[in-house]
């Protein structure tokens, strides 16, 4: 009887120098049946108004090397049809080295592009860890704050997609960037650790050339006083606006680098037996620009506030994911998902609005519930059907509700 | 042989008597049993394993756990499971009634596990992580949980089949029980012979199972007191 294996391709290659080295592969293919409301349009997967949508979600490939016992290298190939117009068809996601055992296991470090060790939703990202379909509302919400000019009053926030650089999430999707990181764990694994220097904060995206002058810090800590409870505290703090001709005034007046991401977050895990909880709450801070936008050049090029340091933008996030075994029935699993992101307030700085100089809210607050069931019906093969709402704090509401149907064939 | 309970039986005579039986037994069964000897050859090549990568997203695991196993792992030959089908074997009093599987640096060991059916194997998670063993095989479905260090849990194999077993925490882990009707089983040493000892006289048919390479079964007759060879090279 021979098992599906997983395809790896192990090359060892023995050097005079007895340096040996193992090559292997895996991946994850992920395929996804979605069906929207007529608002919903969640960035991930492109949903188009209230239209059955069929997506091949993703091909992910994993590829390791083993060096010797102390280095290996690892790297992330991603294929997404989510942007079939991307010319990036094919993005290396994840490319590093880590040197392992530099002091015990109480030192190690990593060099590349890597995940964010901020928070714990990132390593779990992939179809067969996350129990649902969709992702968090921190890793694809795009709320009123730019890369290029900071917040997005109502006027410019209707220019998103144009020449005002894109939004942000909280997180940049995939969580990926460039940097080093310095990790280990402490005493028989009860305290773990991880302090990270990259090339931009959680918000940017590693796309962006994020030409600041000074690397943002990302870290966490993870505290596990039982096998069942693991609880982490994640840091991270940079520059978050990216250097472009549009923005050249902030040099004048400051330098880009003095507007920040400042991010805290807590996250818990509890499982025993069949249950699991992952619990995450979020603080999120930018010190963000505001450009005033108007018509004509060089019109949208000065400040719409005197604060030099720009507006405190702040949200909380609260995500809670439940999820249960079926014990009777091998592979059956069911899974709950409660996500709220919460937007402080700010004196409104719209010259000409109704709410002019009054305490408003720079975004509005969004929840989203979601419910699912899984099921594998092979090793590393998981099927997931997913039902998720998402209600916005405006009037009137968006019709933003998701039934989708996800594959995910790990080899 | 009976024994008076008026008599006095001193433990020296109880030994002396265990000891006539257990040679009058061997010398009984080297008459009327046999054996089969015989070489398993394997090919050569790095065998595929599961990838750890979609488990340690973000990379967390050093190389120490599959440095450690690979170093106290057995030639892969040792996961070979020669075994005898034929009539009359099922009856064949069964020693085996449980055996066990551990969990170790996010290792199965044994990475294969051959036993009779319905014997329960203890489930034993010795690391100090947790581990959640399950299989989604047809012979036998089941899923224990995440179990913590040093808890056991017991699960009885009923049918025949090969149970492959999983944890679901660390995808890499797999192993295999190979659920048999009788006990004329064995597994290769390390350099890939075996001895398959106490064989009823008769005709069987003989094969070596391993989790990816096969050979076609064999037909072996064993003789009272005789010793069969039977080769194989899987491919």
């Amino acid at each position: 009887m021979k098992r599906p294996t997983s395809l790896i391709a192990a090359l060892t290659v023995c050097l005079p120098i007895s340096v040996c080295a193992q090559i292997s592969w895996s991946g994850i293919y992920d395929f996804e049946i979605l069906k929207g409301g007529s608002g919903s349009q969640p960035g991930w997967n492109q949903l188009p108004n209230g239209y059955l949508q069929l997506n091949i979600g993703s091909l992910r490939l994993f590829v390791d090397a083993s060096i010797n016992e102390s280095i290996t290298v690892s790297t992330e190939i991603s294929a997404n049809r989510q942007n079939a117009l991307d010319p990036r068809f094919v993005d290396l996601e994840l490319a590093y080295a880590t040197f392992w055992h530099l002091a015990g296991n109480g030192l190690n470090i990593s060099v590349g592009k890597m995940l964010t060790p901020f928070g714990a939703f990132t390593r779990r990202q992939l179809s067969p860890d996350n129990p649902l379909i969709g992702n968090p509302l921190f890793f694809y919400y795009q709320s009123n704050v730019s890369p290029l000019v900071g917040y997005l009053d109502a006027t410019s926030a209707s220019y998103v997609q144009g020449s005002y650089g894109g939004s942000l999430s909280t997180v940049y999707q995939g969580g990926y960037f460039v940097g080093a990181s310095v990790f280990g764990d402490f005493a028989d694994d009860l305290l773990e650790y991880n302090i990270a220097l990259m090339n931009s904060p959680l918000s940017s995206p590693t796309n962006a050339l994020n030409e600041d002058k000074e690397p943002a810090l990302h870290g966490r800590i993870v505290l596990r006083p039982a096998i069942w409870c693991s609880l982490g505290l994640s840091y991270c703090y940079g520059s978050f606006i990216d250097r472009n001709s549009t923005n050249q005034f902030y040099d004048a007046s400051g330098g880009i680098e003095r507007f920040k991401q400042n991010a805290a977050g807590l996250d818990l895990t509890l499982s025993y037996l069949f249950y699991e909880i992952d619990a995450e709450y979020i603080n999120n801070r930018y010190n963000a620009p505001y450009v005033v936008y108007t018509p004509g050049n060089p019109g949208w090029y000065s400040s719409g506030i005197s604060d030099p340091d720009g507006l405190l933008l702040t949200s909380d996030e609260i995500l809670v994911d439940a999820k249960i075994d079926i014990p009777f029935f091998p592979g059956l699993y069911l899974a709950g998902r409660y996500n709220t992101l919460m937007f402080g307030n700010i004196i409104d700085p719209t010259v000409g609005s109704s709410t002019y100089g009054q305490s408003i809210r720079w975004d509005d607050d969004v929840r989203k519930y979601a419910v699912g069931i899984g099921y594998k019906p092979a090793h590393g093969v998981l099927i997931k059907v997913n039902y998720e709402k998402t209600l916005i704090d405006v009037t009137p509401s968006p019709d933003l509700d998701i039934v989708g149907a996800q594959l995910s064939i790990r080899f | 042989m009976w024994i008076s309970p008026n008599r006095r039986v001193t433990n020296k005579t109880i030994a002396l008597l265990l000891v006539s039986l257990c040679a009058c037994d061997q010398a009984s069964s080297q008459e009327t049993d046999g054996t089969i000897k015989g070489k398993i050859e394997i090919p050569a090549v790095v065998l595929p394993q599961y990838a750890q990568h979609p488990m340690e997203y973000g990379g967390s695991m050093a190389p120490e756990t599959s440095k450690q196993s690979s170093k106290e792992a057995a030639p892969e030959v040792t996961n070979v499971v020669v075994y005898l089908q034929g009539a009359g074997l099922a009856r064949i009093e069964r020693s085996q009634r449980t055996a066990v599987l551990d969990q170790r640096n996010a290792t199965f060991i044994p990475h294969v596990l051959p036993i009779i059916k319905g014997t329960t194997v203890r489930i034993v998670n010795r690391d100090k992580t947790y581990h959640n063993v399950f299989s989604l095989s047809p012979v036998k479905r089941f899923d224990i949980g995440r179990r913590p260090t040093g808890e056991e849990v017991p699960v009885t194999f009923d049918r025949t089949g090969i149970v492959q077993v999983f944890c679901d925490i660390h995808s890499h882990m797999t192993a295999f029980i190979v659920v048999l009707a009788n006990p004329m089983f064995v597994q290769p040493n390390n350099d890939g012979t075996f001895t398959l000892e106490d064989v009823p006289p008769g005709t069987y048919t003989i094969q070596a199972w391993h989790e990816h390479f096969s050979a076609p079964p064999q037909s072996v007759t064993v003789t009272a007191g005789g010793t069969s060879t039977v080769d194989f090279a899987l491919h």
